[in-house]
């Protein structure tokens, strides 16, 4: 009796040190997801130099107009109502910047890359109304991201531009 | 009597036997549990190992992408000593771009292929391979993107770009 006893702890004892191991292991792979960490600086990184140079961008629009001329002038519009930048091709800034501007540098880049994006650029003195938003990349599906925020001084106030690597639920 | 004592005999070995069967089937379950869980965990620990490479290769490509962007000889400097952050030099990059592969950058970008792509405007040229080489057969690898002004201190205009590094395994 004394020796059946002794088993079924040895037995019981080699049931708790396996289910320790297992316990172990499922948590050390649980535990190694430190990938999503270096994600978000990668994203973060990207989205910041993606804004910083893109605003930078000289357009055809007229000489010597980049795109932060092209979307300040569009705020103004959306704002204001009033002409602002009429490109050489007759377009008005907003036109040029959506159809020109935005459409070959997203599609070029964050669509080829397939990266889930959302770029909002907002009125000037009212960041709840966007003026352009775009998304690509199935980004409804993708995780949430970073979000970028980048002011623009126009004349009647602060307008945002946000670039979003991600899902950024806060922004929509 | 003594076919009494065959009977219980026979029992006794019957019981004997049950429990021999008993400890083979219990010790066969466990050894089956055993191996189950071993296949288990060397897939996993498969699994594990290439996604480690995977991510060394990765952070390779971003470390390369980090190092290119703060290169003087690509960098653009305004008035000589101000450096332009998220901008190379148009100059700087036709220059470099006649370098390729000088040995002296193989310990900064090892195994690795650096192409800068122009995308807007769209007319001027496109591509430029800043960098490329291998020490061995390999082709695939993770890519890394880093967008850019490019300055064309000429026309003193900003184009848009972007830096793509691509590091092999």
């Amino acid at each position: 009796m004394n020796s059946r006893g002794q088993s079924e702890i040895v037995g019981l004892l080699i049931i708790v040190v396996l289910i320790s191991f297992i316990m172990l292991f499922v948590i050390n792979s649980f535990m190694s997801d430190s990938d999503e960490g270096t994600q978000k600086v990668n994203n973060e990184k990207l989205a910041s130099s993606f804004l910083i140079s893109m605003l930078d961008t000289n357009t055809n629009c007229t000489k010597n107009t980049d795109v932060q001329d092209l979307i300040v002038a569009c705020g103004e519009w959306h704002r204001q109502g009033t002409a602002g930048i009429q490109c050489d091709d007759g377009r008005n800034s907003c036109e040029f910047l959506n159809e020109t501007v935005l459409k070959v540098v997203l599609d070029n880049t964050l669509e080829k890359w397939n990266y889930p994006y959302e770029l909002i650029i907002t009125e000037p003195n009212n960041p709840s109304n966007k003026i352009i938003h775009k998304t690509g990349n199935n980004v409804s599906r993708a995780q949430s991201g970073q979000s970028q925020p980048q002011p623009l001084s126009a004349s009647s106030g602060q307008m945002y531009v946000w670039l979003c690597l991600g899902k950024c639920g806060e922004l929509t | 009597m003594q076919n009494k004592g065959g009977v219980q005999g026979f029992i006794k070995m019957k019981n004997s036997q049950m429990k021999i069967m008993e400890s083979i089937f219990v010790l066969i379950i466990f050894f089956f549990l055993l191996m189950f869980g071993l296949i288990f965990y060397a897939k996993f620990s498969q699994m594990d190992s290439g996604s480690d490479l995977q991510e060394n290769v990765e952070k390779q490509a971003f470390e390369a992408a980090q190092r290119l962007q703060y290169l003087p000889e690509l960098q653009r400097t305004k008035d000589g000593n101000y450096v332009q952050s998220d901008c190379v030099d148009l100059y700087k990059l036709e220059s470099f771009e006649k370098l390729k592969n000088a040995s002296s950058y193989r310990k900064y970008f090892p195994d690795t292929l650096v192409v800068l792509e122009l995308v807007y405007p769209e007319n001027k040229q496109d591509r430029w391979t800043l960098y490329n080489y291998t020490s061995n057969t390999s082709s695939s690898g993770e890519r890394h993107y880093l967008p850019i002004s490019l300055y064309n201190a000429t026309a003193e205009e900003y184009y848009f770009g972007y830096i793509m590094v691509e590091a092999r395994y």
